[in-house]
């Protein structure tokens, strides 16, 4: 989540403010690459998408009154330094003015908060009369495809090396990275694969040698932080009640997994031939809750929700068990992704914690996708993933199958 | 402040095999008192990643426990003359020196921290005083216990020591060889984060053993030092023209920096500046209240007079003209040149409005700005508009509403023609002629005709027609005050409609608009622009207490909408003299559809008229019996 610089006062005078009625605007802003201004646009409706996981994790989808036609792409551009194309940022600015508040013993006079919730490049614009639809998404889409070759060296400053990469590869110039001692293991190449972007790059020397999450913040600074491990911000409370769906038909209760088979022929002493076939193999089932075989019996008759997988990769009984064990797991539980509704915060970012006030109580919420409108169409969604059914214990069992065939002279 | 945490390699060496080496095991014994059941450690810690200067504010070595242990326990720590070898055993790990850390702790289970201080002993092996040959960690009591070690999955021993430097030298001074104006500037420089104290020396040949002028160690948390303030009450006053050289260290909490370089602090007065055109002294008493003086036009013509230092030239000015709120009404921008006087392009338009006429002017000397003292020099007079009533009013204002075109036509006689006439409705001056334009001799009276065709219809308005003579505009005068009121909506263009107060010459021209008829339902809409968040109710909120009803407002555009109507072609004739004709109106259209689209145009719909642009215009022929044409016309609007 975004420091926005306020005092303690001030912020709570803000987040009041925020959950109670008042005018806002958003300053839609034209960038240039350098992020100096090049025109302004009028919103007429839009979203901001957060979805952790992703490399860009911030998106945007904006549609602006362009009656004049100055982001025509189909003729006459009236003004061709507001026109939008892969060379131009668009800004966004939510702003609030926060009247003189009471906050404890505190006069808190009254100020204005513009919070910048989202800065990045247009992927895609569509016209339709007046009105022209922007995709964006954020600053990383600058910095996801791979460029020329770039090596930070092994013994580097960590936060060194990450501010030089996308210093020097993507011209990037906001950087909230802190300061530290640690240095590089090893040496870390930027390359034209896409693998090797400067951001996949930078990303993994933040988790790989610090321990650290690289994110492009709503205010468009790469920023380094640990990634969030306590709440950050409480929700007064919710509009709506939590929605969640959850699909009981893609779990199972048991998983085969069959290896190679291996087969091998020997000859006897009296000349037979004997051909031995092994093949290892394991299960893993699920020994107890709600989806063991018996709580799913119907007249005492255990039911199976099987997976089989046979895969000549696997050659020996642990790695067999191991791949029982790992496909079990990712399966033995019911999932569910609630979400809730508020009125929308605009400064905060993906896996940031918030707490939410529910029926049943206050819980903290990994925030892992987040729609925000800015304008007036509805309320800010944010959820979460969540198993909703116990971890079971599991059952092993392992074995080598075998078979073997004599054929006597 | 830099912290240093070092994971230690804790050699375990055991009085039962004194020739063993053990390693670095996961866990160690300890144990003390005599016999052969004896069992220490010994480490040498790599202290190579701290800086020489650095001042050491804390550090100790932190050994957690591998197990629980009853009672309590000492656990000492002693250096070592000789070094530890590199494969220690009981019998070889050689000589001790003093003890240098103890502690005592009971409570003891798995996990328990011996935090052992070491902060002088640290300091004085970093700075080089004392060899770092490492230290010997051993348990006074004779009950063993278990320490975790080098490879343990958790609570490794460390030694943990934070620690500052001193800062560098100050940079980016500033000024640096750039004038300033003021005989006591204010010095800034980028100071370290953690700057405690700050010296600045000034001297005028860069002697730093005797400087003229030396601050002494001044605490300070930022890289600012004003010259005016009380402390430096001592510092000798710059002279005009004077060039000295100044530098700057700081310090933090291990010391002070070296000095920065010297920099060059030159002193060059800026020059004054009087608006001499308006007339009149705003400050009469100069008691530094500044008064408005009155202005007979709106956009009064602006001259001044600039006196520069010696030896420098005006090089570029700027002027700007503020209403009473402060807003820019007109911007000349900064402009390259020795001028002395400017027009605004847009002015005050009501009578008794303020406003302030700003001029600044740059010189050519090379100049910083330091808090406080800007590059140029502004000056500033606050203004008003009063009218002049020396200049005579019309004599005589007869007005008339059209019935079918949104016109009023307003007719004024005055004995002398004045050199403008100014349209004012409401109070606000909205358009002004050139008095040769409009007036004609009627019956041996000078007469002018205008039309206002811009008016809100069905809203009452107050019209007075104000002449303006040798740059004087007259007050008062006799007004017109009707309802207006027409049929049909009508669209023209802006910059035909209406000659703007700042561009007299202009031409009026009345026929580049058009009319369109018999469009139900026309559409206009101000985009909903506010949402009601509605709270759960308490029972559900887990707040306890319901959260009143939050409604959010979205501001941004104006209205816009769409209308539609038709031109209908009924053989040629129009209801009134003023109405276009269909052919007129239907070639307007079809050039207003192949316009840029940034073309504005008035819009009088209902009781709305204002500026807007247009889009998707749709002209559609419908087939009638012969000869009458009828088009169907539609467009899209948003106001500007």
């Amino acid at each position: 989540m975004k420091n926005l610089g306020l005092t303690a006062a001030q912020n709570t005078a803000y987040l009041a403010r925020l959950f109670s009625s008042h005018d806002y605007r958003i300053a839609v802003d034209l960038l240039t690459l350098d992020e100096t201004p090049a025109g302004s646009l009028v919103l007429l409706d839009g979203q901001i998408n957060i979805q952790a996981g992703e490399a860009v994790r911030r998106t945007a989808s904006i549609t602006v009154s362009d009656a004049a036609g100055m982001l025509d792409t189909t003729g006459v551009t009236a003004l061709e330094d507001g026109t939008v194309g892969p060379s131009r940022l668009v800004r966004l600015t939510h702003i609030i003015e926060v009247p003189a508040t009471q906050v404890g013993n505190t006069l808190v006079g009254a100020f204005t908060v513009a919070v910048p919730c989202f800065i990045g490049p247009p992927s895609t614009m569509n016209r339709n009369g007046a009105e022209v639809s922007l995709e964006l998404q954020d600053k990383t889409a600058l910095a996801i495809r791979g460029t020329s070759a770039y090596t930070a060296a092994k013994g580097t400053n960590a936060r060194s090396a990450i501010r030089d990469i996308l210093a020097k590869k993507t011209g990037e110039f906001r950087f909230n990275l802190g300061t530290g001692t640690r240095r590089l293991s090893k040496a870390y190449a930027v390359g034209l694969a896409d693998e090797a972007s400067p951001w996949a790059v930078a990303s993994k020397i933040a988790s790989a040698e610090l321990g650290m999450q690289l994110i492009y913040s709503c205010d468009g600074y790469a920023t380094l932080r640990t990634k969030p491990a306590t709440s950050q911000i409480t929700l007064p409370y919710l509009t709506a009640q939590a929605a969640s769906s959850t699909d009981f038909t893609t779990v199972n209760n048991f998983v085969q997994v069959s290896g190679k088979k291996t087969t091998t022929t020997t000859k006897t002493a009296s000349g037979s031939t004997v051909t031995t076939t092994t093949q290892p193999q394991a299960t893993s089932q699920i020994a107890n809750g709600i989806l063991s075989p018996a709580a799913l019996a119907r007249k005492g008759v255990a039911r199976l929700l099987p997976k089989v997988i046979a895969e000549d990769a696997y050659t020996t009984l642990a790695q067999v068990k191991w791949k029982a064990d790992l496909e079990l797991s990712g399966s033995d539980q019911f999932e569910g992704n609630p979400t809730f509704a508020s009125v929308p915060i605009f400064h905060l970012d993906a896996d940031d914690i918030v707490t939410v006030l529910g029926e049943s109580g206050s819980m903290a919420v990994r925030l892992e996708q987040a729609s925000i409108p800015l304008g007036t169409s509805g309320d800010m969604s944010i959820g979460t993933h969540r198993w909703v059914s116990a971890a079971p214990s599991r059952r092993n069992s392992t074995r080598t199958l075998r078979t073997r065939t004599v054929k006597r002279k | 402040m830099p912290t240093q945490t070092t994971v230690l390699n804790l050699y375990s060496v055991q009085a039962a095999k004194a020739t063993t080496y053990y390693g670095r095991p996961a866990t160690l014994p300890l144990r003390g008192g005599a016999g052969t059941g004896r069992a220490a450690a010994v480490f040498r810690p790599d202290l190579s990643k701290i800086p020489r200067n650095a001042i050491i504010t804390d550090a100790y070595v932190d050994i957690r426990l591998a197990a629980a242990a009853s009672g309590s326990r000492t656990m000492n720590l002693q250096t070592k003359p000789s070094a530890v070898s590199t494969r220690p055993t009981w019998g070889n790990y050689g000589a001790l020196g003093p003890q240098v850390a103890t502690q005592t702790r009971g409570s003891l289970v798995n996990g328990s921290q011996f935090k052992l201080t070491v902060t002088a002993t640290i300091q004085a092996m970093v700075k080089g005083t004392q060899p770092n040959n490492g230290f010997r960690l051993e348990l006074a009591d004779s009950t063993a216990i278990k320490i975790r070690g080098t490879v343990a999955s958790g609570g490794r021993p460390a030694l943990v020591v934070a620690y500052v430097v001193p800062p560098v030298a100050p940079t980016a001074l500033h000024p640096a060889g750039s004038a300033i104006s003021t005989a006591r500037p204010t010095l800034t420089f980028e100071a370290a984060a953690d700057i405690t104290k700050m010296q600045v020396q000034i001297d005028p040949t860069g002697n730093g053993a005797a400087p003229q002028y030396d601050t002494g160690e001044r605490a300070t948390t930022g890289g600012l030092l004003d010259l005016t303030d009380a402390p430096y009450a001592a510092f000798p006053s710059l002279a005009e023209g004077e060039t000295r050289l100044w530098r700057v260290r700081q310090s933090n909490a291990a010391g002070w920096s070296p000095w920065s370089g010297w920099v060059v602090l030159s002193r060059v007065a800026v020059g004054t500046i009087e608006i001499t055109q308006p007339p009149g002294d705003p400050d009469p008493d100069d008691d530094g209240i500044l008064t408005p003086v009155p202005i007979d036009d709106g956009t009064p013509p602006v001259t001044w007079t600039y006196t520069p230092p010696d030896g420098a030239t005006q090089t570029a000015w700027r002027g700007r003209l503020l209403d009473d709120s402060g807003n820019v009404i007109a911007d000349s921008g900064r402009t390259l040149g020795t001028d002395a006087e400017w027009t605004p392009n847009k002015g005050l338009t009501r009578t008794g409005q303020q406003g302030t006429i700003e001029i600044e002017v740059w010189d050519d000397t090379d100049r910083v700005a330091t808090p406080g003292d800007p590059v140029s020099v502004i000056g500033i007079k606050p203004v008003y508009l009063s009218g002049d009533p020396t200049v005579d009013p019309v004599d005589t204002l007869v007005g008339r509403v059209g019935v079918w075109v949104p016109d009023v036509t307003l007719t004024a006689t005055r004995v002398a023609v004045p050199d403008y006439l100014a349209l004012v409705r409401d109070g606000e001056e909205v358009a002004r002629w050139a008095g040769l334009d409009v007036f004609e001799t009627v019956g041996g009276i000078p007469t002018a005709t205008v039309v206002d065709p811009a008016s809100t219809m069905n809203v009452e308005h107050t019209w007075q027609l104000v002449p303006i003579v040798n740059g004087k505009k007259g007050v008062g005068g006799p007004e017109f005050t009707a309802t207006p009121r027409c049929l049909g909506i009508w669209l023209a263009e802006a910059d035909a409609y209406f000659p703007s107060p700042a561009d007299p010459d202009a031409v009026q021209d009345l026929t580049r608009r058009v009319v369109l008829w018999g469009g139900d339902g026309q559409e206009q809409t101000q985009p909903e622009t506010a949402i009601v968040h509605q709270p759960l109710p308490a029972t559900l909120s887990g707040a306890g207490t319901a959260a009143p009803v939050v409604r959010r407002r979205l501001l941004r555009s104006a209205p816009q909408g769409a209308i539609s109507g038709t031109v209908i072609d009924a053989g040629g004739t129009t209801p009134d003299e003023n109405v276009p004709t269909p052919e007129h109106v239907e070639a307007l259209l079809r050039e207003w559809a192949a316009a840029d689209s940034g073309t504005r145009y008035v819009l009088t719909l209902g009781n709305w008229t204002g500026e807007v642009i247009l889009g998707d215009i749709t002209i559609v022929e419908t087939p009638v019996q012969q000869p009458e044409r009828r088009l169907s016309v539609s467009m899209n609007w948003w106001a500007q």
